[in-house]
């Protein structure tokens, strides 16, 4: 991760419109990263499709583990339940302008694990 | 200094590598002596007729009588050549500990071990219904000695703690503590976790007095896949055998077998000759340099970058903070950005340092921290090294 990937990183990370608790959640997921203490809890509010309709999370831990979050909601926002969990690892990470480091990718990708482990 | 001799740095002149604590780096001397042995000595050693496999028991025997020295082995056969350091912590759970305690015994261990050392001693505990005892740690993560000593009471069969913490980097009393231990309850078993220690301050078995100690070969200049297992000689009646198999048999019957004595009980299977030849050599780096030489430049780095470290008023150190008191490991934490996102912004600037818990938990939970960012020095560090961290952190900074 370079100095400026980091801070347009940090920038997204004090910005998420998701970031927060969710009352009315029909789906909270909980993850946590035990190597380096990341832990991230994914509200989700669905419909009786079983759709999408809201999101939000609450996180503590590092930049990545942040922003895999908050972008993950972003793009199941509206989608089935069950299509979200689909979302493939390479997928996911082609959503971000960077290569993420292999050491990293558990930061990156604790949101989707999370979720599809459900 | 000193650079010269890590081919390395001929190869990637901008790095600037400060995570000996994890692995060291390898001198030309280590590597070639590595090398060498392929090319002139390679044959099996402890079975071959042939002169070829006499040369390569003689290479093999020499590193041994070398780094047995070093460490101050009473004699050569008290040490064992294993995979790893963790391999040897687990041998003596497995092969002494499992015969020797029984329910209610107690070990005692510190809450500032990695978890090399304490899993194998929770494993232990657990399937022989022993008592694992721990030594707190003060609000630095430094291990309270005054806490330790009185847990030692007649129940205690071992104690285990490390030579120098791998996260706080403190250099423990080792002396006085056995010295307490042994005050207590002298028939306590002593085992010591040097790992950290072994290569940057002298480490003398003998003079220790302790009945085991571990230490890696890879964190001290040599080779990957060698650990070092010190067993007391006084000890070897009571070790029972780890791994089974060629190279450690006397004799085999239907009916079973009878062991060779220690080492050869635990060296079964073809060990990594090579490797061991290397660690040989490594130690001859050492000695060349000098240990005395070698604990003063880590002072010396230790101490300027506690110094530089300060101008952060965001950034905490955890462990001792006197410079004689620590090996040369420095553990940090920012405020607001986690250990991960500094050890990759940094590494991307050809800068290693290691960042994580560094295999032990439950010391970051007592320091109620999540993750600490590490750097480690060695032989090759120089000041400037430790600038361009700080550079770094100040670019950090900036962005946040």
């Amino acid at each position: 991760m370079k100095l400026s990937e980091f801070k347009n990183f940090w920038e997204h990370a004090h910005g998420s419109p998701f970031e927060g608790k969710m009352k009315k959640a029909t789906q909270v997921i909980s993850g946590i990263n035990e190597s380096c203490g990341d832990e991230i809890i994914l509200y989700l509010k669905l419909d009786s499709k079983k759709r999408i309709t809201d999101v939000s999370f609450t996180h503590s831990g590092c930049t990545l583990s942040y922003i895999g979050s908050s972008v993950l909601l972003e793009k199941i926002l509206g989608k089935q339940f069950k299509d979200a969990q689909k979302l493939r690892e390479a997928d996911f990470l082609n959503f971000f302008d960077t290569e993420i480091s292999h050491g990293r990718l558990r930061c990156i990708l604790l949101a989707l694990e999370s979720m599809k482990g459900v | 200094m000193r650079k010269q001799d890590f081919p390395i740095f001929k190869h990637y002149p901008k790095l600037v590598y400060l995570d000996s604590a994890a692995t060291s780096q390898k001198p030309k001397t280590v590597i070639d002596a590595v090398r060498l042995f392929f090319e002139l000595h390679n044959a099996p050693i402890h079975r071959s007729m042939y002169p070829l496999g006499d040369t390569a028991t003689d290479c093999f025997e020499m590193a041994r009588e070398k780094i047995a020295k070093f460490l101050g082995a009473r004699e050569s056969k008290e040490l064992v050549f294993t995979k790893s350091s963790t391999e040897g912590v687990n041998l003596v759970a497995y092969s002494w500990a499992r015969f020797h305690l029984c329910s209610g015994d107690e070990i005692v261990i510190t809450v500032a071990e990695h978890h090399a050392n304490m899993v194998p001693w929770q494993e232990i505990a657990k399937a022989k219904h022993l008592t694992l005892k721990y030594a707190n740690v003060k609000k630095d993560g430094s291990i309270d000695f005054e806490h330790f000593v009185s847990l030692i009471g007649k129940k205690t069969k071992l104690v285990a703690f490390t030579h120098a913490s791998n996260v706080t980097g403190e250099l423990v009393d080792v002396k006085r503590i056995i010295e307490n231990v042994r005050k207590k309850n002298p028939n306590t078993r002593i085992f010591i976790d040097a790992p950290q220690a072994v290569g940057r301050v002298q480490v003398n078995f003998k003079e220790l007095d302790a009945d085991f100690l571990v230490c890696s070969g890879h964190k001290f200049y040599g080779p990957s896949g060698v650990g070092i297992l010190l067993i007391k000689k006084s000890v070897h009646c009571e070790m029972r055998p780890f791994l089974t198999g060629g190279g450690m048999i006397f004799s085999v019957k239907k009916e079973g077998a009878k062991f060779q004595e220690v080492p050869d009980l635990f060296e079964g299977g073809t060990p990594a000759a090579e490797a061991i030849v290397g660690l040989g050599a490594a130690v001859d780096f050492i000695g060349k340099v000098g240990l005395k030489k070698i604990r003063e430049h880590e002072i010396a780095l230790v101490q300027y970058a506690l110094g530089q470290l300060k101008y952060f008023p965001e950034i905490h150190v955890v462990g001792p903070k006197d410079p004689q008191q620590k090996v040369g490991v420095i553990s940090f934490y920012h405020e607001k950005v986690h250990a991960h996102d500094i050890a990759s912004l940094l590494g991307e600037e050809n800068i290693c340092v290691r960042a994580g818990h560094h295999c032990a938990m439950p010391l970051h939970k007592e320091l109620g921290i999540p993750a600490t960012a590490r750097i480690s020095f060695s032989i090759f560090n120089e000041k400037k090294d430790i600038d361009k961290v700080v550079f770094m952190l100040k670019k950090i900074n900036e962005i946040i």
